[in-house]
């Protein structure tokens, strides 16, 4: 699927308002801007871990590891349509290798924020993960 | 869900109010001249009003006007003169800071975040939420102990395991630091001494296009400068630019617009409610499009979450089968919208706007092709059989 130059050119904008976001909003360090295809994509380290393995206890302090956990997002307009392939030519793009493991040792399925950025300067972030992962217990 | 609060908590730290009602008296950014008051049985009270209204009148709109510029990357109206943004947030609640959750109150973290101002001096409403998310989380940890002990001691008097000493220990060790006050005085005097740091303003004042256009084209009270900050834009070229604007991405200078743009659908609904005077404001967040708040965000929570919806019925549009299967949305799509708002306890309301054929428009002023919109408004309540009997 092709994003035609009007889209593309907006793409570094997307990019920007969520960087700014991320580093004077959500506290964020180690905020990097990556120049992959189809979409430009940004990784950092949240101030918390932002994603918590179901399997790990939670009454525990995080691990060394988890707090260091580097996290990929993709900024996106609030308009844009999407679908799961164009979802799945991003998850593509994504470097194999630094994906880590889950509490229980296994190969930890790849996952990014989607980052979505509103007209009024709302940015939203959902997870977003390349295929079914366990859900969280509240 | 019954659970009670923990009776040791410690009490939150209550800091005054500012005094919103005197802060947000004026409901818009605009100035409103009260004339004497007409006494029947004394007629010079009428020449005083008459005097008044055709010799003393001071004009509504500020002097000078507020100020934005016109923003093409984020596609909103960017204000960041602080006279500006003061009107705007105080009088009618226009616009988002953009480094915060709504009022823009950036500096004043980044400030207490440097030492610059104390501990729990003018607590932005971020931090209060921030300060209560973590008492909930200590308190959720608390809970979530005490259940696994309650289990291994109902286990231990079974007699399915032995009763281990050493794992109490270090979960009483954790409730004395859970029960502990946060905070000591000693702590208290420990804090850095306020230095003086000039701390640079990241954050603007981001209006929605709807939010600017109702402030320029409906009070006159705002003027849009172009991206390049150097000329105003008038109304009119504002209009088109917005409508433009209002797509992901852009539409091209030469496209052709659609009555039932979406700047134009938000912007009816927009001038509805602002005219009957609720507070609307971007409803992203709750799976709308806009909330509608009595008095305004810092008053009480929004009651209504409203959901836009075109409606097709002209003759004109029964040969556009697209626009009329657009028309139609599944049931589930309500349901879970309807959902999300039930939730947050918001009633929702489904507002319907007549798109009018675009020959019908086409050439006309901006109020007399606003004029050609209808506007319908339907509530929606989820009925529950066992729980609605009264």
């Amino acid at each position: 699927m092709s994003y035609s130059d009007l889209a593309v050119s907006s793409h570094p904008h997307l990019i920007r308002i969520v960087e700014n976001h991320l580093l004077n909003h959500a506290d964020w360090r180690s905020v990097t801007q990556h120049a992959f295809t189809p979409r430009p994509l940004l990784s950092g380290i949240p101030p918390e871990p932002v994603y918590v393995d179901p399997d790990v206890d939670p009454s525990k302090p995080p691990t060394e590891a988890a707090l260091e956990q580097v996290e990929w997002l993709l900024p996106v307009d609030l308009r844009e349509k999407w679908s799961p392939r164009k979802m799945a030519e991003v998850f593509d793009s994504l470097p194999e290798g630094v994906w880590g493991e889950n509490a229980k040792g296994e190969k930890r399925t790849k996952r990014m924020l989607l980052a979505v950025v509103a007209e009024d300067s709302t940015v939203s972030y959902y997870f977003v993960h390349d295929g079914i992962v366990k859900p969280r217990q509240n | 869900m019954s659970s009670e609060p923990p009776t040791a908590k410690p009490p939150l730290p209550r800091t005054k109010r500012p005094n919103y009602a005197l802060l947000h008296a004026n409901l818009l950014p605009l100035t409103i001249q009260a004339l004497p008051p007409l006494i029947p049985h004394n007629p010079l009270s009428i020449l005083q009003i008459l005097y008044t209204y055709f010799f003393c009148r001071v004009p509504c709109q500020p002097e000078p006007l507020y100020t934005g510029v016109f923003n093409p990357t984020t596609r909103s109206v960017h204000v960041t003169d602080t006279r500006s943004i003061k009107a705007f947030w105080t009088s009618g609640f226009f616009g988002k800071g953009s480094l915060s959750r709504s009022e823009p109150t950036w500096i004043s973290r980044r400030r207490r975040a440097l030492g610059v101002i104390g501990k729990d001096e003018a607590l932005t409403a971020e931090e209060v939420t921030e300060r209560r998310r973590k008492e909930r989380k200590e308190f959720k940890l608390e809970r979530a102990r005490a259940e696994k002990e309650k289990i291994q001691n109902q286990l231990a008097q079974e007699g399915k395991v032995q009763f281990e000493t050493g794992a109490v220990a270090p979960s009483s060790e954790n409730k004395s630091v859970t029960f502990a006050p946060p905070e000591t005085p000693a702590e208290e005097k420990d804090q850095p001494a306020p230095q003086v740091v000039e701390v640079e303003d990241l954050e603007h004042l981001q209006l929605t296009l709807e939010e600017a256009f109702f402030l320029s084209y409906g009070l006159g009270a705002l003027q849009i400068m172009n991206a390049e900050g150097n000329k105003p834009i008038e109304v009119p070229d504002a209009l088109s630019l917005f409508r433009k604007f209002s797509y992901f991405p852009h539409l091209e200078d030469d496209a052709i617009l659609q009555p039932d743009d979406v700047f134009l659908m938000n912007y009816v609904v927009y001038h509805h409610f602002r005219s009957l005077g609720w507070v609307v404001r971007p409803g992203m967040k709750f799976s709308v499009d806009y909330l509608l708040y009595n008095r305004g965000p810092v008053f009480s929570h929004a009651e209504f979450g409203i959901l836009i919806l075109p409606a097709y019925s002209n003759p004109y549009w029964a040969a556009d089968p697209e626009r009329k299967k657009r028309e139609s949305r599944p049931w589930h799509w309500l349901h879970s919208v309807n959902r999300v708002s039930a939730q947050v306890k918001k009633t929702l309301i489904m507002v319907y706007v007549e798109v009018p054929p675009p020959h019908e428009i086409e050439g006309l002023g901006i109020t007399d092709m606003l004029k050609k919109y209808g506007v319908r408004e339907v509530s929606l309540r989820r009925f529950l059989v066992a729980r609605n009997r009264d």
